[in-house]
């Protein structure tokens, strides 16, 4: 029967070897297109790190399994893993085993040893897992080489992806702004943008286990590669909250200067009011001084006239 | 093009299709950058926009809100702030 090798690589930061975090997974149902018929998944993971997967194509008892056999772990945190799958494939996903393991069932995997600190467990980077059929020989520095270039590709296509769709993103939200439209929001979406990019950063730290993972004597394409990818989008991170600081700066300012206005102008108008306050007072008070002189002057006319008459 | 709003409009498919349309290495740069997520299948692999995706396309499209359009009546007409960048 055919043995098949895969070497999975599970990050982990605090640790040098991956430590179980979930003896038991949850039953995970794949499916993305209705018409296609769902995949089950239900796995469990022994101390020794041996996995047992239980799946059911259509089936959520899962009635069929997968047993996967720890043959070699390194410090960096790449687990081989052996499986035995029979000369005949009887389904679908055995006859696809063969070829490959899927992206979705290694990222299920990474679930025993993972915990998601940063993102939403859908949010992970899809990474493709190495499959061999050869025995795996891990003193052999090409082979090792050619498993972390494996690896090293994904984060470079992952890094200059961020960059190439962020920077565009940016770009029009910038040259939105400078025309005036719809400002507030789009000062928002900066902010956005800054706070994923941050999150993103902070998983560049994974990337370069991988950088450390490297055999010290040898010079790889790939590494520069990476480093620059990490290195473009860091720069690009400093850009995007440079404009976001920059713009929101503007705004506190302009607003501080129209308060200031505003202010000044507040100081006027009062100052105008109370003069006029006093002005229009003191007219009223030599208008009814004057009119209470008349009042008593026609008052001693009518009494003196009355005296003559009587 | 917005391969955000790209992804978010189709929703699901197939991988194939996707590569036929895109190209393979875009493909991968979509699953590296986690905008998409994969399932195996009977036929060939297929894939659905992931949460990421869907978060980015909603908060990038989105209308502004009434507090928003006057707030920018405010920068632009009360305020008049030089947004020369």
């Amino acid at each position: 029967m055919p043995v098949f090798n895969y070497i999975l690589w599970i990050p982990s930061y605090e640790t040098s070897e991956p430590k179980i975090l979930h003896k038991e997974l949850k039953l995970l149902k794949l499916q993305d297109v209705e018409k296609e018929e769902p995949l089950f998944i239900k796995g469990y993971i022994e101390e020794n790190l041996n996995i047992q997967i239980d799946y059911g194509i259509n089936d959520n008892k899962c009635s069929k399994r997968l047993f996967l056999r720890l043959s070699h772990k390194n410090e960096y945190g790449f687990l081989t893993y052996e499986l035995t799958l029979p000369e005949h494939p009887n389904d679908w996903l055995l006859e696809d085993l063969c070829r490959h393991m899927h992206k979705s069932i290694y990222h299920y995997i990474k679930g025993f040893f993972h915990e998601h600190l940063y993102h939403d467990t859908e949010e992970d980077s899809l990474l493709n897992p190495f499959m061999t059929q050869e025995s795996v020989n891990w003193d052999d520095k090409q082979f090792w080489e050619h498993v972390l270039n494996h690896y090293l590709n994904s984060y470079i296509l992952k890094y200059r992806g961020y960059t190439k769709d962020f920077s565009n993103k940016m770009n029009h939200l910038l040259s939105d702004i400078q025309r005036k439209k719809n400002i507030s929001k789009n000062i928002k979406n900066l902010h956005f943008l800054v706070n994923i990019s941050r999150k993103i950063q902070a998983e560049t730290r994974y990337s370069k286990l991988l950088i450390k993972a490297y055999p010290y004597d040898s010079q790889s394409k790939k590494i520069e590669e990476l480093k620059y990818a990490c290195l473009e989008f860091e720069q690009f991170v400093d850009d995007l909250s440079f404009w976001s600081n920059h713009l929101t700066s503007t705004i506190s300012y302009s607003e501080g200067h129209a308060s200031l206005r505003w202010g000044q102008l507040g100081l006027v108008a009062g100052l105008i009011s109370i003069f006029l306050t006093l002005f229009i007072e003191c007219k009223n008070h030599s208008n009814a001084t004057n009119n209470c002189n008349y009042t008593t002057d026609s008052q001693y006319y009518t009494i003196n006239d009355s005296i003559k008459s009587n | 093009m917005d391969i955000v709003k790209y992804l978010c409009d189709k929703q699901n498919g197939y991988i194939q299709e996707l590569e036929k349309e895109l190209s393979p290495e875009t493909v991968r740069e979509l699953e590296a950058m986690g905008y998409i997520v994969s399932a195996p299948s009977a036929h060939m692999d297929t894939w659905r926009v992931s949460k990421r995706a869907i978060q980015i396309n909603k908060m990038m499209n989105r209308k502004p809100s009434i507090m928003e359009r006057i707030r920018d009546f405010l920068y632009t007409r009360v305020y008049k702030v030089d947004f020369g960048l």
